[in-house]
């Protein structure tokens, strides 16, 4: 008779299907293994099963978490769960919001640009502002010319050293004609065949835009309170 | 910083300067195997079990990890500096992942080649990893210290060709820009000793981004002045934009300053003279280890020589993963430059 207090020890083999039957031969010849077939551990390894669902599910999260910001707060979802939630599912709906946030994404950009335009065209109407009496046709400096290219913008203070000497290698002229905290507003000219290069130089230098090709300050004036308005009256989320 | 910090860096600093390695053994670091080169920098794992992929970001890691102990009694102006400077690794994986993402590549690919900076991490690169488009990355990147090349990331999106060469030379620019900035923060004697070999890294970077933007590149004298960062030791503004002028890398090399213009004589291969610049950082930053009274110089020269051990180390171990031919390992890394 077995004294019941025999102590077992439990290991667990893993290895691929394909080998159990010769390796259970194989130990079954040591006489000293008790060998249990559980069916609770059947295909484990096969492949990890919850891992596809819970990458796709986390991806289908973080959308619907940046999707949701764009909700009424009174936004409520209309359909409850009722039954087990398939990967199908999970990637069609991962799909549906990632086409969702790309619309959005885009219309975000729109925004921004939108309003770094705004604040351009509002740093500039208000350095301007000193020049009010003075009917110039500032067009004119912007528009293509047959010899010469005329740039007009902004650049960080800390920049203008650096572009001066840049330029003076290039044969071209710099102006600064107006300075704030830490913006010089710059007139250049140069040579129009090394205008694309000076214009790498003045992007670079994190230039703005070049003045507005509006005709007069009255126009310049004009034309960034109808943009302004027309900006301010849409709304932002509009989606 | 009080005196007994002092010693305490200057102990610290003596035991981790004499585990470098100096450049009179490259060649037996090229020699030795690669077994004993992988457990070498990651303690004890072997060449079976070792993703080469990781050898980097381990040497980094490790790098970091002394650096962070190195840097924690310092604070004020000095703890600004050497955050800032140790801020270069961060600029990989910036560039990484706006490559990725501007090229369209899988996250997981660009993760591969993110780098983790634990404690000295600015960038959410979890968050910035899952932006579904290079405009939500670029929005994203504007709430991290590093919004001011937003800009003009943007502007290289929307060009044609997507010149991501220029913004990689944007990058750098602001940041040594960045850096030059700190350093006049210091006291007066930090900044004197600090200065020179800090000039000493500019006249390296001036020099090679020159021949790069006019001989490898094509960019006009203007552009690619401009695109040069504050100015070095011996390379000044004047010299630089003499230089920018010239047509051909021997007309360069002629007109560097001394020793400069010896230094890299009849040199032609953008490598060699990579290789010889950065031995000539090296024996500077040496000298400041060894013997400057400052000791933020002393850190800030540890740290430079342990970037290029990094850098060493990672050459001659993928080398060897790939059985390139040791001689051709040694002339890459440098170890022929005499």
């Amino acid at each position: 008779m077995i004294d019941l207090s025999v102590r077992m020890q439990h290991l667990t083999l893993s290895m691929i299907k394909e080998d159990a039957a010769a390796a259970a031969i194989e130990l079954a010849k040591l006489e000293a293994v008790h060998l249990i077939e559980s069916e609770h551990f059947n295909d484990l390894l096969d492949e990890k099963p919850g891992h596809a669902f819970q990458q796709r599910f986390q991806s289908l999260n973080r959308r619907f978490q940046k999707i949701s910001q764009y909700l009424p707060d009174n936004w409520q979802a209309e359909a409850k769960l009722k039954e087990q939630l398939s990967l199908k599912t999970v990637e069609e709906a991962d799909h549906e919001c990632r086409k969702i946030w790309s619309t959005l994404s885009l219309l975000e950009e729109e925004i921004r640009a939108a309003k770094e335009k705004i604040n351009i065209k509002r740093q500039l109407a208000g350095s301007l502002s000193r020049f009010e009496n003075l009917d110039i046709d500032l067009g004119k400096l912007s528009r293509s010319n047959q010899f010469i290219k005329v740039f007009n913008g902004t650049i960080p203070s800390i920049e203008l050293n650096q572009i001066k000497r840049a330029l003076s290698l290039a044969e071209s002229a710099i102006d600064v004609f107006y300075q704030s905290d830490n913006h010089d507003y710059i007139t250049v000219i140069t040579d129009i065949d090394q205008q694309n290069d000076i214009l790498e130089i003045l992007k670079s230098a994190s230039l703005p835009t070049a003045c507005p090709a509006k005709a007069t300050w009255s126009e310049l004036k004009a034309g960034y309170l109808m943009d302004n308005n027309r900006r301010l009256t849409q709304p932002c989320r509009q989606t | 910083m009080i005196q007994g910090h002092k010693s305490y860096i200057s102990t610290r600093l003596s035991i981790l300067a004499d585990r470098l390695i100096g450049p009179g053994n490259y060649a037996a670091i090229v020699e030795e195997n690669l077994d004993s080169l992988i457990r070498r920098v990651t303690d004890g794992t072997t060449a079976d079990d070792f993703d080469p992929g990781r050898v980097q970001s381990n040497l980094i890691s490790q790098a970091l990890r002394d650096f962070n102990m190195l840097f924690r009694p310092f604070n004020g102006n000095e703890k600004a500096f050497l955050n800032f400077a140790v801020h270069w690794y961060e600029l990989s994986n910036l560039k990484a992942l706006i490559r990725g993402k501007f090229t369209g590549s899988s996250d997981a690919d660009i993760k591969k080649e993110l780098i983790d900076l634990e404690s000295f991490n600015q960038l959410p690169l979890d968050t910035l990893l899952e932006a579904d488009d290079p405009n939500e990355m670029m929005r994203l990147l504007e709430q991290t210290p590093y919004s001011s090349i937003v800009r003009q990331a943007r502007e290289i999106y929307h060009a044609e060709g997507q010149n991501l060469f220029a913004l990689d030379a944007t990058i750098d620019r602001e940041f040594f820009t960045g850096l030059s900035q700190r350093v006049r923060f210091l006291d007066n004697e930090d900044r004197q000793q600090l200065g020179a070999l800090f000039g000493t890294l500019m006249d390296r970077f001036n020099i090679l981004w020159l021949i790069r933007y006019r001989f490898s590149y094509g960019l006009s004298p203007a552009k690619s002045f401009f695109l040069l960062s504050t100015t070095g030791r011996k390379l000044h503004t004047d010299n630089l934009m003499r230089l920018a002028k010239l047509e051909s890398i021997d007309d360069l090399i002629n007109q560097l300053p001394s020793p400069l213009d010896e230094l890299l004589a009849n040199q032609q291969s953008l490598i060699q003279i990579e290789n010889i610049m950065e031995r000539y950082v090296n024996e500077s930053a040496s000298n400041a280890l060894k013997y400057s009274p400052s000791v933020i110089t002393r850190l800030f020269a540890y740290i430079l020589l342990r970037e290029s051990e990094v850098q060493l180390l990672h050459a001659v171990i993928k080398g060897k993963s790939l059985n390139f031919d040791e001689q051709l390992i040694l002339e890459a890394t440098g170890g022929n430059v005499h």
